[in-house]
């Protein structure tokens, strides 16, 4: 790119600029919240001041309960989300390949899969006890069906016209699969695990509410308990924040792996 | 010289005329009930070892059809087609496809494209292999580009590259330089002239230029719109390299393209 065209970018195109862009509506709602906090018409138990949320952010940031309890929870949401990885690409590619396997599975995939995490409650517990599985069990559910069907998907719904080229090739059915079909699923199976992550993440609070005492999810509905708002709304800020870095993280290893694909520059 | 030499030279012969034979060959499309769509109507056609043969004709007039059949992409039809004494029932890495658009895998470089195409050796062999493939269709110094990369002429000479690379005896291409611009088409053309010649295989172009045609080929074949039948096939006995605008090769051009706009052409008397 030439440097005239550079300069003849609008700021709010460049990345600080895209990125200062998207922070003054925070900026704004921060501000509005300040001035009804400030007028006192608020009551301060249905909404605490952002003073006090801060206030109760940097101490548990100092005593160490905040990130104990992200880290308890980040523990749980990546087993959970290894484990419907690990199933959820494997049975994808098992069921993708077969037509069979897709006849047998298509109408218990789509009943299954509306299922809210939460709905399994009382069944998980019952299963796995109140201890580490019933949470991890939960939180692989959040984030399996999303790997499955894009995993299906993807390979069901490849470009038939390379996989002509195989065939007058004569390609060898085990390079078919490794080589070309898993290959152009990538662009797919990626949008599955990056949804998937997020999907898990948004369950932990969820599982976190089968009989726990640790995590930040326990840490949101023990602070019900008490009426402590301010540590409500800490803990979800700190799920939506950590949220976004593990999705900015996951689509910088797409953007490398994917390099290939034609819409990214 | 003895009898059996000279039966054995005389079959040889015979084989070599009768390299592709495409015998009563026709294919019907349905979809749904009573409406039947013909594509291919009794198609009989015999090609020699080492021609070029061209297939002209309008868009959706089959042409494609047979050439995928040929391929053996497409063997639901009647009639035989027999390639080098088999009878076509699969696809085979001794008929070489090369397809209109160019069907890279965006995921692989040019070299690792190419390299896909062979099943055999150790990955150094299969490197050298591919190499010297890419060079014939003059895009050396690629080898690691992404197919997002590459301009439509050199995406199609990678495609070529990999279609040759197991030295298919039979080359099959289906509009191969339909999407380039006149420049790289020319310039795509010659270059397959050079191949043929070097490597000696036999080539079915499918082509809607007729131009085109009569530059490449030993014989045209001229096919109807719906159903496909074959019109006519005319030899081009032109010296090569081919001068496109000497007036035999207009002439023989004018005449395909009177197969197809049915207009007598009256305008050249009269130009001043």
């Amino acid at each position: 790119m030439t440097s005239s065209n550079k300069r003849s970018k609008k700021f709010f195109e460049t990345a600080l600029g895209s990125f200062l862009e998207g922070l003054l509506p925070i900026l704004i709602l921060l501000a509005a919240w300040i001035i009804a906090s400030g007028s006192g018409r608020l009551n301060p138990i249905v909404l605490p001041p952002p003073r006090s949320v801060f206030h109760s952010f940097t101490e548990m940031l100092l005593d160490g309960s905040l990130l104990s309890s992200l880290g308890i929870s980040l523990i749980r949401v990546l087993k959970g989300y290894f484990l419907s990885v690990v199933l959820g690409v494997g049975l994808g590619i098992i069921i993708g390949l077969s037509p069979h396997m897709q006849r047998l599975s298509n109408l218990i995939i789509q009943i299954l899969r509306p299922i809210p995490p939460i709905a399994w409650i009382p069944l998980v517990i019952l299963w796995f006890g109140i201890g580490e599985g019933s949470k991890v069990f939960l939180i692989f559910l959040g984030g399996f069906f999303t790997n499955l069907i894009n995993v299906i998907d993807g390979i069901r719904y490849t470009d038939k016209k390379l996989l002509e080229v195989a065939s007058v090739m004569e390609t060898p059915k085990r390079k078919y699969i490794l080589e070309l079909v898993i290959p152009a699923a990538f662009p797919s199976i990626f949008t599955g695990l990056r949804v998937s992550l997020g999907s898990c993440w948004t369950c932990v609070v969820a599982a976190e509410l089968v009989a726990s005492t640790s995590g930040i999810g326990y840490m949101i509905s023990n602070a019900r308990n008490y009426g402590l708002m301010d540590v409500v709304i800490v803990g979800m800020l700190s799920i939506g924040v950590i949220g976004k870095v593990m999705d900015v993280i996951l689509k910088a290893v797409e953007k490398r792996v994917l390099s290939w694909t034609v819409d990214q520059g | 010289m003895s009898g059996t030499d000279h039966t054995g030279a005389f079959q040889e012969d015979i084989l070599e005329k009768n390299y592709i034979i495409a015998d009563h060959v026709s294919k019907t499309f349905f979809r749904g009930e009573e409406n039947e769509l013909e594509v291919l109507q009794e198609i009989n056609v015999k090609v020699q070892k080492g021609e070029f043969i061209c297939i002209v004709g309008g868009s959706g007039c089959g042409k494609s059809t047979l050439l995928r059949a040929i391929a053996g992409l497409d063997c639901e039809h009647e009639g035989e087609i027999t390639v080098d004494r088999e009878v076509v029932k699969k696809t085979s890495k001794k008929r070489g496809l090369v397809f209109q658009e160019h069907r890279l895998f965006p995921w692989l470089s040019v070299l690792d494209n190419v390299c896909f195409a062979l099943d055999e050796g150790s990955r150094a062999e299969k490197e050298a292999k591919a190499r010297q493939s890419i060079e014939l269709v003059g895009l050396a110094g690629f080898e690691q580009a992404k197919p997002k990369e590459l301009s439509g002429g050199m995406a199609q000479r990678a495609n070529i590259a990999r279609a040759l690379v197991n030295n298919p005896p039979l080359l099959l291409l289906d509009e191969p330089f339909g999407a380039l611009d006149a420049f790289t088409k020319i310039q795509l053309q010659n270059e397959l002239i050079k191949i043929k010649n070097r490597e000696g295989s036999t080539m079915i172009m499918v082509t809607h230029d007729i131009e085109e045609a009569v530059y490449l080929a030993d014989r045209v074949i001229v096919m109807t719109n719906r159903p496909g039948t074959i019109r006519e096939i005319v030899s081009v006995n032109l010296p090569r390299p081919r001068n496109r605008n000497e007036y035999h090769f207009v002439e023989l051009r004018k005449r395909i393209s009177s197969y197809f706009f049915e207009t007598p052409d009256i305008q050249e008397d009269y130009n001043i």
